[in-house]
């Protein structure tokens, strides 16, 4: 009968029960958008540094013969976490006897995967190759006074277009440039992680890779977590204004919906059920309404969600933008149990000592 | 099967029931009357366990009324007593089958054919699946009587249950009380209808709270009834419907 008379009051009466639904709907769906907005804006945010180059340098905690770091980069490469890695050596930046006043570095190819946002032209460089930076390619063009061959350009977008790139791999064995292109002394290994994992790659690198220092590009991060904690404040103001809003309508409709059914009121309790069973029963109703209502919101939330972020954040394959947050609908959820759970509690507080006598008299 | 001694219920500085002392038989079919705001209504709402009493004693059958605490009136509510309004008070959002049934539900257990008969029994076997607003207010009155009266309860209640209906619905109305009575069933009616009141047992009148001698030839002095009751006692209670 409960059942029935739920059932009889959401289809029936649904005008009544309409405003609350449509609050609670407004407060699950505005939260569950932001929340869900904001989850993939530091995915997306994520995404895009991780895009962007790498995100963690392992320098030799001491200075030593320069040397790549080749084994050290394999070893890398398998930690968990770890997209991509690739070991650096700085080349004597005052190469005299080379056509142009370039820097050099010698790096492993896989830093094309470290840096995914760098254009390679042409082939990658063998022995007695090179790659010109894009800034100052010209076609054909021949490097020092026994040539490199030049087999590409590779554009970085960057300072490092100005920079001859070498093979790292074939350098030990490559007809050195001149004697001054001694190196430097000076090795890196750039490493590209997984999203969110930079911190447990750099705790794992120092128990792997002996002698090495671990440092995650903290510039890039802070900056991050600066904008996503503006962000995530700004939507969480917004938010807390969008409940504080719901809460306020469901429960003066929460109080209306007790005034206007007083009479019903007092005819259950006339019929013997108990202050309780009445507040129960009415609860019980009240939150009927507002499950499906909850729902709905927060099903509407999430997609718009997913929307927004596409939207504004590019598309979802471009930004790795998740399809589905679990976010949206646990704050949906959370902003349901609050708006209804608070305003229930105040309506049957006020209605608290239900008195038949008074409730049935002059309807 | 009730009795009420030096009964007062004041709302404020006002007295709405002024030290009533009165007896009703069971199976016994008693008008209250009077004019407005002297009291008929309270002492109903008392009777039924919707309202205390600022002081005195009310004792329906075996149970101490003023006494109980507010989980027991209700259950009091639910076994001993059947209610009906000027107003109907029907549930609007149920039919008139699922508003008896909800009267069911409350006392134990919905029982659907029986909750069917009752409304044919009424007259309005047609209209089982009829919302309130699409009835006469006749015919909700009829809704409510079977409703009052689904859980067979000891003692029917009614308040003015003809003071919104016409002549013919009214005429519908008094029979049902008539054959619940008839049935044995003890019936208190506030009425203003005199031609009404003229149709019970007895005629209890109230005048600002208080009971004045009746009018008529069906006057009973309380001493005798009293007396009556106690002969009453003796005998087994009239149980409702069995939960």
């Amino acid at each position: 009968m409960t059942g029935r008379w739920i059932w009889a009051s959401l289809t029936r009466r649904s005008r009544q029960l309409a405003l609350i639904a449509a609050a609670v709907a407004l407060a699950a769906g505005t939260v569950a958008t932001l929340a869900g907005f904001a989850q993939r804006s530091e995915e997306g945010l994520d995404d895009d540094l991780t895009a962007f180059g790498p995100n963690l340098v392992i320098r030799p905690q001491v200075a030593g013969p320069a040397t790549l770091p080749a084994e050290e980069a394999a070893r890398v490469r398998k930690i968990p976490g770890v997209l991509s890695a690739a070991g650096w050596i700085d080349l004597d930046p005052t190469v005299a006897d080379l056509a142009f006043d370039l820097p050099a570095v010698a790096v492993e190819r896989s830093v094309l995967d470290v840096h995914p946002s760098w254009k390679l032209t042409g082939v990658w460089p063998g022995a007695g190759q090179a790659l010109l930076g894009a800034g100052v390619a010209e076609p054909g063009a021949v490097v020092g006074e026994e040539a490199l061959e030049i087999t590409g350009t590779l554009d970085t977008g960057g300072e490092l277009d100005r920079t001859l790139f070498l093979d790292a791999t074939t350098l030990p064995v490559s007809k050195p440039l001149t004697a001054s292109t001694a190196v430097t002394g000076f090795h890196r290994i750039e490493v590209r992680t997984e999203r969110g994992r930079l911190d447990e790659v750099a705790a794992a690198v120092s128990a792997r890779v002996a002698g090495a220092e671990a440092q995650p590009l903290r510039r890039v991060s802070l900056a991050e977590a600066g904008l996503i904690r503006r962000l995530t404040l700004l939507l969480a103001g917004v938010s807390a204004v969008a409940v504080a809003l719901a809460l306020i309508s469901v429960i003066a409709a929460t109080t209306a919906l007790m005034e206007v059914r007083r009479t019903e009121l007092g005819l259950l309790l006339a019929l013997g059920y108990t202050e309780r069973q009445v507040a129960g029963l009415f609860a019980v109703e009240v939150i009927a309404a507002a499950l499906a209502a909850a729902l709905a919101g927060a099903v509407a939330g999430e997609l718009l969600a997913r929307g927004m972020a596409i939207r504004l954040l590019g598309s979802a394959q471009e930004t790795g933008t998740s399809a589905f947050t679990w976010s949206g609908p646990l704050a949906a959820a959370l902003a349901a149990l609050l708006v209804v759970g608070g305003s229930l509690f105040l309506a049957i507080r006020r209605g608290g000592n239900l008195d038949p006598a008074r409730l049935l008299k002059g309807a | 099967m009730i009795e009420t001694r030096d009964l007062i219920r004041r709302f404020g500085s006002v007295s709405a029931l002024d030290g009533v002392t009165l007896s009703v038989r069971r199976g016994e079919w008693v008008a209250v009357t009077g004019p407005s705001g002297s009291g008929k209504t309270t002492l109903l709402n008392i009777l039924a366990g919707l309202d205390r009493p600022t002081s005195g004693r009310v004792r329906v059958g075996d149970t101490e009324v003023s006494a109980l605490t507010p989980r027991q009136l209700a259950r009091y509510r639910q076994r001993s007593v059947g209610l009906v309004f000027q107003h109907f008070h029907l549930m609007p959002h149920l039919t008139a089958l699922e508003n008896v049934m909800l009267a069911q539900h409350v006392h134990s257990l919905v029982d659907r054919p029986q909750a069917k008969a009752a409304l044919v029994r009424v007259g309005l076997g047609p209209r089982l699946s009829h919302l309130p607003r699409e009835l006469s207010g006749g015919e909700q009155q009829r809704v409510a009587i079977a409703r009052a009266m689904i859980n067979q309860p000891p003692l029917l209640l009614a308040d003015e249950p003809t003071g919104n209906l016409d002549a013919e619905s009214e005429r519908l109305v008094i029979d049902l009380l008539a054959e619940h009575h008839h049935q044995g069933g003890t019936v208190v009616l506030v009425t203003h209808a005199a031609a009404l009141a003229a149709q019970t047992d007895r005629e209890i009148r109230l005048d600002h709270g208080r009971l004045v001698e009746p009018l008529g030839p069906r006057a009973l002095h309380q001493g005798q009834e009293v007396e009556q009751e106690k002969e009453d006692e003796e005998e087994p209670m009239a149980v409702g419907r069995p939960a």
